[in-house]
């Protein structure tokens, strides 16, 4: 059992079900530790060992940080807006959190470089003023107009 | 005019500095760690990318704030982006210096030191100094999504100095019987 076959299994299995890279980097974030920082997912755990599970989850982490550092703001918004209407809460509800708390900050893996972590903090913070916008102004002819406020 | 002869005293005065830097200005402590006839290890460079900062400038980003949002949400991407943009340059330059300092004292105490080349590393050096005050002045100065063709520069002269480095250092190693040490990194 290598590691490998754990990322295939979660690649291939649990993450595709999840809506949005927005989703799967929350999801990810979720099964680390917050005392630790060590991942955790028993179902996984039981197919591998506890380590291999661990290091998969933490692999698969930061990919799809760096695919959402690498995206461009017009795509972000998409995740974002895919995230919100994947039933997490009222749109207007889930924006005025993120904007207050900024809970991105910690959906951040341990192993990324501070410049690309600071790139994605900016970015979540200009797509959220964005939807923010288009939340207040529904009219807008942008795809977010079917969010619900 | 006088913005080329000013260049030409800063380069003067650069290289000046340097060859002082080079006959024994540095520090001696830097020297003891990292001579490579002396074993040292490998020097790991954590260089910021060149894809990273192109996705910091993508004027594509620009375009869609300035269409979709605010006046306020526009100016306060900018001021991130130039934030962002000057994390990225000081982070190459603390890389870079560290490359030369790593280099000065490793090619001071081989006996197989070779001047052309190295005059032509210390060309590439004051290239990337010079570069690297004008993009920052610019960055405060404009709009740093203006500054892109500077910045693919002083990414360009990066990517030489760590080049040249690494030749260097591994001819010198390969003459002293040593294993090469490469140099260079995330880049």
């Amino acid at each position: 059992m290598t590691i490998d076959a754990a990322i295939a299994d979660l690649k291939g299995r649990t993450l595709p079900r999840l809506p949005g890279d927005i989703a799967r980097l929350v999801y990810l974030a979720a099964t680390r530790d917050y005392n630790t920082g060590r991942y955790y997912h028993d179902g996984l755990a039981h197919l591998y060992t506890e380590e291999i599970a661990g290091r998969a989850l933490e692999e698969c982490h930061s990919d799809i940080f760096r695919r959402l550092v690498h995206s461009s703001i017009e795509d972000l918004l998409v995740q974002i807006e895919t995230y919100v209407n994947s039933g997490c809460g009222q749109a207007g509800e889930v924006i005025d959190f993120w904007e207050k708390m900024e809970p991105y900050r910690i959906a951040i893996p341990l192993a990324s470089d501070p410049l690309s972590a600071q790139l994605f903090n900016s970015n979540l913070k200009i797509a959220l003023a964005i939807l923010r916008c288009r939340v207040n102004n529904p009219r807008s002819s942008s795809p977010a107009a079917s969010l619900r406020p | 005019m006088i913005i080329g002869l000013l260049s030409v005293v800063i380069g003067v005065l650069l290289l000046g500095f340097l060859f002082h830097w080079a006959i024994g200005g540095g520090s001696s402590a830097v020297d003891e760690e990292l001579s490579p006839i002396g074993g040292s290890q490998a020097l790991h460079l954590d260089l910021p990318s060149a894809e990273l900062i192109e996705r910091i400038l993508d004027p594509r980003d620009l375009d869609f704030v300035s269409k979709e949002s605010t006046r306020e949400t526009v100016r306060l991407f900018e001021r991130e982006r130039r934030a962002l943009a000057i994390s990225w340059l000081q982070q190459t330059r603390r890389q870079v210096v560290r490359l030369m300092r790593y280099h000065v004292g490793a090619v001071r105490q081989n006996a197989n030191f070779r001047p052309a080349p190295e005059i032509k590393l210390a060309l590439h050096y004051v290239r990337f100094l010079i570069a690297y005050e004008l993009v920052r002045a610019l960055f405060y100065a404009q709009s740093p999504f203006q500054v892109r063709p500077l910045v693919a520069y002083v990414t360009l002269v990066t990517e030489r100095i760590c080049g040249v480095s690494d030749k260097l250092l591994g001819e010198l190693s390969a003459a002293a019987g040593a294993p090469p040490h490469g140099t260079s990194g995330g880049s």
